[in-house]
């Protein structure tokens, strides 16, 4: 089945290549589309008649990827097409220069001779083009000089581009210039929108000349915004768009036809409207000739991969090409090895959580006392330390727990009293305290107890464990007395 | 354990987890070529630091409560919860990158780059989520998932953006990953505990003993209170408290305490609490802890 396949494809392939004439082996597009989700990348690629195997009757090709463009792994191919384009449909992208030169003769004259201005030869050739496109199809148009004009949004019907070309008219001075650069960014910001195999022809009859650097004044619709080839190129591949350059006419940008084929696409000169319309029935027979193969993209480090495919054409050929796309990074991406410090860091944020899962911040007091617990600001924590049989609470500086701040507060409010030899500890007050929100003016203290002296609240503090082993001590004590008694 | 002092131990606690999680991830991004697929090399990363951001968080509580057998019981709950919380998190960023993607980066460019950001922010977004949602799941308390799921939200949501905008506009920058984890815990820790101030039903502030200072928050419908490591309030070194000694309850914003045994010295201001909700300083003991209830800042 799989061999039936190819060798269809493959017929079909060596048909159309043989009919677009296609020289040597370029990767004209790349899709990502599916990178993500199934791990394919997808290459459009423009062949001669491939060599086949004799055995399977599959094509001669083979794909490697690299993660730097030395060191290439070969990748397995999943899916081979040579009908793709004419099965989906071709997104299509004319970008027409309307500056001033296009109305003049192609010598560059002014003539009233209407058929013979540049820019009716465009449209006679543009229309033949549009009247070819299958059905499948799409075709969007921007019209540029000073400015740029959306004639038809991306993913349009060719009529609509046809009725555009209809609606061309003479620009100002001050808008007849040819801002060629920032124009094709412009037509690939929309453009590469568009899902499928993506072809955007400029035509143009000059070279770029930029309204802001050329007039000292902003452009009345980018204001200073530049850009370069370099920008342009980068921008069609990230985004998988070929452009293919018509230069019409004597008047030749310099930059035009890398720039074209940077992206994967081709230049081609045309001095009339046969060679032009011959130029579009070429660049869209190539395109329908070209192969869709998919495969199986790497996971190399980066964003940037290099594709290269090697091929054997009928001939005898060997054919090598090399491109690069983009791929996504998730968390950044890092090409140091891992060295020891990794496990280091590691290994400390673990010890730094032990510590302190096994730090004991809280300490048992060993020594009786109160606690200010709603005491103002910084005195919160203060712990005053009951000394002796008896310890004063009140606002007097000289009380032994001298507390500021509490109008309220009694000079000698409260007093702890201790007795040494029951280990107890006894809060007496000539006015009614609360101890644990009850009302009393004699209580004995345990350790917690909260009393609120005229609205200032302390906690009686003292050691919960001493009082303990002192309580088992005791016990221990009576049992140890009572036996000599027994006896 | 006083609440600032709870507030910074939970920041540590994000902190180091990002310290942590810095090494793994850089070594995960030095081995990308290993794995066969961008899916299953996102999951590694999602199930990494889900479950070490879910083991740190997960044994907090354990360090608030001083109880070491459930820090570490959280510690392992948290991990193995916090994997699965990184696996579906990263799941869902790829499915919604799979059926929104498209739809709204129409461009390779924009899909592989900002699509790419807002997938895996997304997937952050809901590790935080399902993390803040252990303490809640392990307590099985539902305003402690409440706290969880808009802490987890807000804290994932602020974290999870600047983890994934800091690795997208720096992504070469090992610096930008370790900040972007920093952030992330440090949002997810913030975002946890102001919820967890707000949800409360008030706190008990214990005033004795070796354990005096820690602020319990009443978030859950039943809070154990005894000496054996299970409860939710273990009081360990403390006599005169059993092992499960009584339960305070949380019953339509109301919180009342009850004794577990019938001996088990339980006392509301001195007397027996006979199902009484409890009010702002009220004074609870528990054998001979001793506790003041109230709202504390």
């Amino acid at each position: 089945m799989r061999a039936i396949k190819y060798t269809l494809a493959m017929l079909l392939a060596l048909a159309a290549a043989g009919f677009a004439g296609a020289q040597g082996l370029s990767i004209t597009q790349i899709g990502t589309e599916r990178l993500l989700s199934s791990q394919e990348t997808r290459l459009y690629l423009a062949t001669p008649p491939l060599a086949t195997d004799p055995a399977t009757g599959a094509p001669s090709l083979e794909v490697w990827e690299s993660g730097d463009g030395v060191d290439y792994d070969p990748r397995p191919i999943t899916g081979l097409s040579s009908t793709e384009n004419a099965d989906e449909g071709i997104r299509f992208f004319l970008l027409v220069d309307n500056s001033g030169s296009m109305w003049t003769d192609m010598a560059g004259a002014d003539t009233d001779d209407l058929a013979a201005l540049r820019v009716e030869r465009a449209k006679t050739a543009a229309r033949a083009f549009l009247a070819e496109l299958s059905a499948k199809d799409t075709v969007g148009m921007a019209v540029f000089n000073t400015r740029y004009w959306s004639a038809v949004p991306p993913g349009g019907q060719a009529n609509e581009a046809a009725r555009a070309l209809d609606e061309l008219s003479k620009p100002a001075p001050a808008d007849a210039y040819t801002e060629l650069y920032l124009s094709m960014e412009r037509a690939l910001e929309s453009f590469a929108l568009e899902p499928g195999r993506r072809v955007l022809i400029v035509l143009s009859d000059g070279e770029n000349f930029p309204y802001a650097q050329m007039s000292g004044k902003p452009n009345p619709e980018t204001g200073t915004r530049q850009t370069t080839p370099e920008a342009v190129i980068e921008r069609a591949v990230r985004d998988g768009v070929t452009i293919y350059a018509v230069r019409f006419g004597a008047q030749k940008d310099p930059r035009l036809g890398d720039t074209a084929e940077g992206s994967g696409g081709r230049a081609f000169d045309a001095m009339n409207e046969n060679e032009l319309t011959s130029i579009y029935r070429t660049i869209r027979a190539d395109v329908l000739s070209e192969l869709a193969l998919d495969y199986k993209a790497g996971m190399e480090r980066g964003e940037k991969r290099w594709v290269k495919v090697e091929a054997l054409s009928a001939d005898g050929r060997r054919l090598t090409a090399v491109r690069h796309y983009y791929a996504g990074t998730i968390l950044g991406q890092n090409t140091v090895r891992p060295e020891l410090w990794y496990l280091f860091l590691i290994a400390a944020a673990f010890l730094l959580w032990l510590a302190l899962v096994l730090l004991r911040l809280e300490r048992e007091t060993d020594k009786a006392g109160v606690r200010l617990l709603f005491g103002t600001h910084g005195q919160q924590t203060r712990f005053f330390e009951i000394a002796g049989p008896q310890t004063v609470i009140g606002a007097a500086p000289d009380a032994d727990v001298s507390i500021a701040g509490n109008p309220s507060l009694k000079s000698s409010h409260a007093t702890i009293l201790f007795d040494e030899a029951k280990d107890a500890y006894t809060v007496v007050s000539d006015t009614p305290i609360t101890v644990n929100n009850k009302e009393v003016t004699r209580r004995r203290l345990e350790s917690g107890d909260v009393l609120n002296l005229a609205g200032t609240v302390v906690v009686f503090d003292d050691s919960l464990l001493k009082k303990a082993k002192a309580m088992r001590a005791r016990i221990k004590t009576r049992k140890y007395s009572s036996r000599p008694d027994r006896r | 354990m006083s609440l600032t002092l709870k507030r910074v131990f939970m920041a540590v606690f994000g902190l180091l987890g990002a310290l942590a999680l810095w090494p793994i991830l850089l070594a995960l991004q030095y081995w990308q070529p290993a794995f066969p697929s961008y899916l299953l090399y996102s999951l590694a990363q999602g199930v990494l630091l889900g479950a070490v951001f879910g083991a740190f968080f997960g044994s907090f509580e354990g360090v608030v409560v001083s109880s070491r057998p459930k820090a570490f019981k959280g510690f392992l709950f948290g991990a193995a919860f916090g994997a699965g919380a990184g696996a579906v998190g990263v799941l869902a960023g790829q499915l919604f990158l799979f059926a929104a993607g498209s739809a709204l980066w129409k461009s390779a460019s924009a899909r592989n780059s900002v699509g790419l950001a807002v997938a895996s922010g997304l997937a952050w977004t809901l590790i935080g989520l399902f993390v803040a949602l252990t303490e809640g799941l392990r307590a099985r308390s539902s305003r402690k998932l409440l706290v969880g799921l808009l802490g987890g939200l807000l804290g994932g949501l602020l974290g999870g953006t600047a983890l994934s905008a800091l690795s997208h506009f720096f992504p070469g920058e090992p610096a930008s990953l370790l900040a972007g984890l920093a952030i992330f815990g440090l949002c997810l820790a913030v975002a946890y505990l102001v919820f967890e101030n707000r949800f409360s039903a008030g706190t008990l502030l214990l005033l004795n003993g070796p354990l005096k200072g820690k602020h319990y928050v009443v978030l859950s419908k039943a809070l154990r209170i005894g000496s054996a490591p299970e409860c939710d309030i273990v009081l360990k070194g403390y006599p005169g408290v059993e092992p499960v000694h009584a339960t305070v309850r949380l019953n339509g914003g109301k919180v009342s305490v009850e004794a577990a045994k019938a001996d088990a010295r339980v006392l509301l201001n001195d007397e027996a609490p006979s199902r009484r909700s409890l009010k702002a300083e009220d004074v609870l003991a528990i054998g001979k802890a001793k506790f003041i209830y109230g709202y504390f800042a």
